[in-house]
């Protein structure tokens, strides 16, 4: 019971991401970014779109690549009713 | 360990979307073995083979996770593992040493002609005992008990070989232990 309540609670809560406007503030493609962070093209597309979670290892990447925090890269949108 | 995901050199995403590719081939597979048994089912064959092949093979995939996951404290997993794998050489080694005794024109043109079978047949004396050597020839068993037979004779084994284990570490250990207790003394 206390597991499907966390699990609905978790479900409220989304991975939001600026990777879009960082990367073309920093004028990089997202091939060249890709190949900075060693991963294929579509899986920046994927993480723009919302698709695909990265990994912290990969956020961090990224973060390290457009010169700013991860914290400012990705944040957590939580939905009303969504526990803080 | 390296994996296909490594040797296709996937990133992360793609690793993701190959085990989704991986449990939907499972799912299939999954309803072709279904499929399967209802086959032989109605053509009147017993499937029990094909019944049991895929809740071991399952037994199999849970104990390899909860090795290599290890987030819960289950100690048995790591012995119950060895004993099955072994179990499992086993039985294929004593299979092929049966099928290699039985053949008349050569096992996978190894052994080419009668009476050439001979290294085959003890090979496969030895791997039938305890059970099976000691009950008699695999003529003497009802058919129904040589399958069950072959099986305890392999888990023999395997308990054997994991008795052996345990004292070879045990003893390694004490060694180690030993030594590590003398080092100080000597410098």
């Amino acid at each position: 019971m206390r597991k499907r309540r966390e699990l609905a609670q978790r479900n409220r809560v989304a991975l939001v991401n600026h990777l879009k406007q960082h990367r073309a503030r920093m004028n990089l493609t997202q091939q060249e970014l890709a190949e900075r962070v060693g991963v294929r093209r579509q899986t920046i597309l994927a993480i723009e779109k919302g698709h695909y979670v990265p990994s912290a290892l990969l956020a961090l990447l990224l973060a390290a690549e457009l010169e700013m925090g991860v914290e400012e890269l990705f944040e957590l949108m939580r939905e009303e009713g969504g526990e803080r | 360990m390296k994996t296909e995901m490594d040797v296709l050199r996937m990133d992360e995403r793609q690793r993701h979307h190959w085990l989704e590719a991986n449990r939907a081939t499972l799912m299939f597979v999954g309803v072709v073995w279904l499929l399967m048994i209802a086959f032989e089912l109605s053509e009147g064959r017993g499937a029990g083979f094909l019944i049991a092949m895929v809740p071991i093979f399952a037994g199999l995939r849970f104990g390899l996770y909860y090795y290599y996951a290890r987030d819960r404290d289950i100690r048995w997993v790591q012995p119950a593992l060895f004993i099955v794998l072994f179990a499992l050489g086993h039985w294929v080694a004593t299979a092929a040493a049966w099928a290699g005794e039985l053949s008349t024109g050569g096992w996978l043109w190894l052994v080419p002609s009668e009476p050439s079978h001979g290294i085959w047949a003890g090979a496969a004396r030895v791997l039938k005992f305890p059970i099976i050597t000691l009950i008699g020839t695999d003529a003497d068993l009802p058919e129904w008990l040589g399958a069950p037979a072959m099986l305890v004779n392999s888990l023999i084994w395997a308990g054997a070989a994991f008795l052996l284990l345990k004292v070879a570490r045990g003893t390694r250990a004490r060694r180690v232990a030993e030594s590590g207790q003398k080092a100080p003394s000597g410098g």
